[in-house]
């Protein structure tokens, strides 16, 4: 299941979502949290908030395909993505991915499948307001070189 | 009619969001489609690394042949998560 939405969330209530306590085949989870965090590379600003947009329409279908891509390629039970928009502030969560399956590495896998492909794949654009300046945050071409791994 | 929508730096730059440009030869494709728009948003260049997508779809191939009735947005390189 794929959500975009403004408002913060509960780790522990969206991972009992996709692993209820009566569910007794799932041996595995494995969840991924993306924070706000303050400037790496600029020391001479502190990041107060971060503004996040996104294209309605199609940024759901991009995450719902990523989330299909991943269901083809690893044999897992259930998945929850959560990304946010809108004004976040330091240290907030920005986005969830969970994953459950009998074994951990199709969870482990498809995990970070997910993820790498959503940095690359869904429109989302991320804004960095420091308490001196704001700017929208450059690709990084790492991400890139992540997801060439997974072909 | 084909529906134009920008985002992030480049709705900043432009300082719109969307807008309907009327379907004819001038907007065949999408390289024409920018081109066209450069003339009035000159800004359009100071956003490096344009992406564009034609129906809420990626399209790398920017000769792709537009329709009438197609949205197609313009923005930077994606960076979420």
């Amino acid at each position: 299941m794929v959500r975009i939405q403004e408002e913060g969330f509960d780790i522990q209530s969206e991972v009992k979502k996709i692993k209820p306590s009566d569910e007794s085949d799932i041996g595995a989870l494995v969840t991924f949290v993306g924070y706000v965090r303050d400037f790496k590379d600029n020391k001479s600003d502190t990041l107060s908030s971060m503004e996040i947009e996104f294209y309605p329409g199609m940024t759901e279908k991009a995450l719902i395909e990523i989330e299909e891509k991943a269901r083809r390629a690893w044999d897992v039970f259930d998945v929850n993505i959560i990304h946010r928009f809108g004004k976040l502030n330091l240290n907030d969560e920005i986005v969830l991915v969970a994953v459950t399956s009998a074994h951990r590495t199709e969870a482990f896998r498809a995990c970070e499948f997910i993820i790498d492909f959503l940095k690359t794949d869904a429109p989302f654009w991320k804004k960095e307001i420091g308490l001196k300046s704001e700017s929208w945050v450059d690709v990084n071409k790492k991400d890139y070189e992540k997801v060439n791994k997974w072909y | 009619m084909i529906k134009v929508l920008f985002f992030a730096k480049l709705r900043e730059e432009l300082r719109i969001n969307e807008l309907d440009i009327e379907y004819k030869a001038e907007v065949a494709s999408i390289r024409d489609l920018i081109s066209y728009l450069r003339q009035e948003y000159q800004q359009i260049d100071n956003v490096k690394n344009i992406k564009a997508a034609v129906n809420q779809e990626l399209v790398l191939d920017w000769d792709l042949s537009l329709n009438d009735g197609d949205e197609v947005a313009f923005f930077p390189p994606i960076t979420g998560g």
